[in-house]
């Protein structure tokens, strides 16, 4: 039930913050805009973990030129990534890319939170007592009891 | 139930401070390059105060290419190496420096403190240093005869390596 | 000085360690002279800790270079305020530091149960004395501070100009080590719940309040963090999922799981380990946030050093891992749970999620801070793990928690009848369709910022309401005036209020985040004098450069002029400064904020004469309200931290008793 959530979450995601992902989005984008979201995603080399669309350092506004050439020479968002990655490597890329060992970023905490409910429901039903409850304090069933015993400690 | 959560917590912090561990290892700043083994990109450099030209007008010889500043404090020492090595190797080796980051201005007057026997370059809007996949200075790229990146270098390069390459490179050259 | 201090770090690890052996021991006797030795052993550590930073203090200010710390952050040109921060600018410093704030928890703690909990307070004191004690051994040897130099330096090179260049550089990092010291306090009551083998309804308490404390320096730290990268960093963002960000994110998600599950132990006596646990991992986040900022095996804007001390913090992380572990597993069973659930659908249960969604929260975010570590080692492979993952997950989990944060105070506690459930949410539901249809209707097609906002208005109506009723009732019942009527009703439920009100300064700070960026605009261009940049309302005209030289530094000013759809609206200043000691510049932004939105100028560049400057504007809708809600965050922490009225908890337990 969470892994759709999940993932049409993750695909929302895709459509509304990383607007190149999709051949309609990018038409519809101006270059400046384009370039700034390939920006995003490319680590600056110089900086510490920044990307390069954001840092103030002469390094990272050369390589934004780069990636504003390659657009103006009609390059694609993923050859743009491609030509980096062949030069500074995987580590290039603020997000990595969603193949073979990678895949654990997402499928770990995916698999823990199904695990996760699993448990919480076996947990919830098995401590369901049909036995009378010792509880804590008596068992207000709305908030007006709460509200008065509120009333009451005062 | 005991059992169960020490081996869940076990499977979990166990590798977390192995692979904390073997981060000790490496260098957070070092990034591996991946150039060795590939064609040498191809780039335009502007000699300082003169012509432009490309990198592989160079070619026919081993070529080595050291990225530098001269706000780099270490590779002020890295400096002198290369230019003895420079000498040492005439022509069976082409030394080339790529000014990188820095006004041409600085480049100019650092050179002129120094002496420089072999081409110091230009490098406009870092196409060059992007290219080589540069992320500071100084690094170096050797590149053999036929084109091919051999081998790079990140900070200063040593006597001994510098060498060695070089002596690889150029029995490979020989055929 | 150097002899003083290292006198002082050498008396505070006699202390500590003095401490935890008669502590332990104390402990497992029960006896009162132990008890009593143990905790003169924690004053002597707390006075040793804090007299060792008066000394280093002293040191920087009469610029005693002969000390190594003072020689690699001390400078005779700094101004005041940063000398007196220069404490905490680097590592071995920073470590001090740390040990003067845990000598104030541990002094603190002492005096607070001098006359209570006698079973506890032995163990509980030994075990925050281990992490003292580990501080302390730090300082003693492979980070001392007061390491004697000879030749005898004439002046120093001054902290890190990143940190020189902001007065919240004063404030971010102490509240930040508040936070993660502060969570020693908890390890230690809950170890020493672990290690007595019980954990009582009286000890429940200083548990929660000795964690609301530390968590609350935490929140502080971290949006102070933020608001910091904002105001120097210069690139109009103020969170980028550094390793150092996320590391004091970590604990925070953890602690925030446990102030959520102990409602539930209280309440149903149950998951009494499950929440020992959450403290227990909160305070290992917490060391593993230092190491990951001290060691350099992380690279971030905000690890500020580089040293030998990580391999000795990951034997000591292994160390209370394996002690915690040991002790909660050899004794989990001496607190085995006593009550029950009543239904499934219901506020527990709610609780139970967001204890959940905050794990995995944790578990992501550790999992993404990792990951390169991990593909090196296997692969060989360098990745970067960066903003759009961490982005891409904690999205849709910070929504679930939103959710859950609504959904949770409008289910009952125990079993729920469906169709009041389903009445008391009319309210809310109409709010966010309204918002959500409003939204629409006003321009906002991207989902994602829809659904956040709309969710935002679920959980705000709901946590309103249940803030509101008792008020409104009083005004009704009492005829109070609304003022009179407002504070006696929260304070009257503080706890519940004070968190209530937490919730909201969350639902302020999520909505800001999302609006901040799903409505971000920006630009950028080259200006020459005279020549002017649009930017949606803002019309930035650029006058001229100015170069101001301080002792320690050289700002190269640019002079813009703002006007907003015609009107003036003053001069704005980014700035960029040459720090002697490094060749990056550190930029100045400027920023001027309103209460829907900022204007955020940065300098990146100028040409030497003045011809050009090249600038970086932002529009960034909403960010002030993430420091706004600090106030509010401070103020429900503290109610829901103030102490009940013993005349107050005492009829509440007998009327616990008589049910």
């Amino acid at each position: 039930m969470t892994l759709p959530i999940v993932t049409v979450v993750a695909v929302l995601l895709v459509e509304t913050s990383t607007p190149g992902a999709g051949a309609k989005a990018e038409v519809t984008l101006t270059e400046t805009d384009l370039a700034h979201s390939i920006g995003k995603e490319l680590r600056c080399p110089v900086c510490q973990g920044m990307p390069i669309a954001e840092s103030p350092s002469q390094m990272a506004q050369d390589m934004m030129t780069r990636v504003h050439q390659m657009l103006a020479e009609g390059k694609s968002r993923q050859e743009i990534f491609d030509y980096f990655v062949e030069r500074y490597g995987e580590w290039v890329l603020l997000a990595p890319k969603p193949t073979g060992m990678n895949l654990t970023l997402w499928l770990l905490p995916a698999a823990a939170l199904l695990i996760g409910l699993l448990l919480v429901w076996r947990f919830a039903r098995k401590r369901q007592g049909a036995a009378p409850v010792p509880e804590a304090k008596p068992a207000a069933a709305d908030a007006t009891l709460e509200a008065i015993r509120d009333e009451v400690n005062e | 139930m005991n059992w169960k959560n020490v081996t869940i917590v076990a499977l979990i912090s166990i590798p977390l401070l192995v692979i904390l561990a073997l981060g000790f290892g490496l260098d957070p700043r070092a990034v591996p390059s991946v150039l060795p083994g590939k064609a040498a990109p191809e780039c335009t450099l502007r000699a300082i105060g003169g012509e432009s030209r490309a990198l592989s007008s160079f070619r026919g010889r081993p070529v080595v290419l050291n990225f530098w500043a001269s706000w780099c404090v270490p590779c002020e020492a890295e400096h002198l190496l290369l230019q003895d090595a420079a000498r040492a190797y005439g022509e069976r080796v082409q030394f080339l420096g790529v000014v990188y980051q820095d006004e041409e201005e600085n480049a100019r007057r650092y050179l002129a403190q120094k002496t420089s026997t072999y081409p110091q370059m230009m490098d406009p809007a870092s196409r060059c240093a992007i290219d080589y996949g540069v992320a500071g200075v100084p690094e170096t790229f050797f590149i053999d005869a036929a084109g091919t990146v051999a081998a790079k270098e990140v900070g200063p390069v040593n006597p001994a390596g510098l060498s060695r390459t070089l002596g690889q490179m150029l029995a490979r050259g020989m055929p | 000085m150097s002899l003083i201090g290292r006198g002082l770090v050498l008396l505070g690890l006699f202390a500590a360690i003095f401490g935890i052996v008669v502590g332990l021991q104390a402990g497992a006797r029960k006896s009162a002279v132990g008890l009593a030795w143990t905790r003169r052993a924690a004053y002597l550590f707390s006075f040793a800790m804090i007299a060792a930073n008066v000394a280093m203090e002293v040191a920087l200010f009469t610029h005693d270079f002969s000390v190594s710390y003072v020689s690699k952050v001390g400078s005779l040109t700094t101004p005041h305020w940063v000398t007196f921060v220069s404490l905490w600018s680097s590592l071995e410093g920073s470590i001090l530091f740390w040990g003067a704030i845990l000598g104030i928890y541990v002094a603190l703690f002492t005096a607070v149960y001098r006359s209570r909990h006698h079973d506890y307070v032995a163990y509980a004191l030994a075990v925050m004395m281990m992490v003292g004690a580990f501080f302390a051994l730090i300082l003693s040897a492979p980070a001392d501070p007061f390491r004697p130099i000879f030749p005898v330096p004439t002046d120093g090179p001054g902290p890190n100009p990143l940190l020189q260049n902001h007065v919240l550089m004063a404030l971010h990092p102490p509240m930040l080590y508040f936070g993660y010291v502060g969570m020693t306090v908890p390890f230690g009551i809950a170890m020493a719940a672990v290690l007595c083998g019980k954990l009582s309804e009286g000890w429940l308490k200083p548990l929660r309040r000795w964690t609301l404390l530390p968590w609350l320096a935490l929140t502080i730290g971290i949006v102070l963090g933020g608001w910091w990268a904002y105001e120097v960093l210069g690139w109009g963002g103020y969170w980028a999922w550094d390793p150092v960000e996320n590391a004091s994110f970590l604990p925070w998600l953890a602690a925030t799981g446990y102030l959520h599950s102990t409602v539930v132990q209280e309440r149903r006596r149950v998951l009494k380990v499950w929440t020992l646990s959450l403290v227990i991992l909160s305070f290992l986040l917490t060391m593993l946030g230092t190491f990951m900022t001290r060691s350099g095996v992380f690279n971030s804007v905000h690890a500020f050093s580089q040293s030998e001390i990580g391999p000795i913090f990951l034997c000591f992380i292994g160390t209370m891992i394996l002690f915690s572990l040991g002790a909660l597993f050899g004794r989990a069973h001496l607190l085995e749970p006593e009550g029950r659930f009543v239904a499934v659908v219901s506020r527990e249960s709610a609780f139970l999620l967001n204890n959940l969604v905050l794990l995995i929260f944790t578990f992501t975010v550790l999992l993404g801070t990792v990951y390169p570590l991990v593909t090196e080692a296997l692969r060989g492979v360098k990745v970067s793990v960066g903003e759009p993952y961490f982005d891409q997950m904690a999205v849709p989990l910070g929504l679930m928690l939103v959710f859950l944060m609504g959904i949770g105070p409008a289910l009952p506690w125990g079993r729920s009848d469906g169709f009041r459930v389903l009445k008391s949410l009319t309210l809310p539901v109409t709010a966010t369709l309204a918002v959500g249809l409003g939204g629409f209707a006003a321009g906002i097609h991207d989902l994602l910022p829809l659904a956040t906002f709309a969710l935002c208005a679920f959980t705000a109506v709901i946590t309103l309401e249940e803030l509101g009723a008792p008020i409104i009732r009083r005004v009704r019942l009492r005829k109070e005036t609304p003022v009179v009527a407002a504070w006696r009703g929260l304070w009257a439920s503080r706890r519940r209020a004070g968190g209530y009100l937490v919730h909201v300064a969350v639902i302020v700070v999520v909505a800001a985040i999302a609006a901040s960026h799903a409505f971000k605009k920006q630009a950028e261009a080259s200006l020459a004098p005279g020549q002017t940049l649009v930017l949606g309302d803002y019309t930035l005209v650029f006058d001229k450069v100015d170069a101001i030289n301080d002792p320690n530094r050289t700002s190269v000013v640019a002079r813009l002029r703002v006007s907003k759809n015609g009107h003036p609206e003053g001069a704005m200043a980014p700035a960029l400064n040459f720090y002697n000691s490094q060749r990056e510049p550190v930029g100045t932004p400027d920023v001027k904020t309103s209460a829907l939105e900022d204007l955020y100028l940065s300098l990146m560049s100028f040409e030497q004469d003045g011809s050009r400057v090249a600038i970086k504007a932002f529009v960034n809708p909403m960010v002030a309200w993430i420091w706004w809600s600090l106030p509010l965050f401070v103020f429900g922490t503290l109610l829901s931290f103030w102490p009940e009225r013993r005349r107050a908890a005492e009829k509440r337990t007998a009327a616990q008793a008589a049910t």
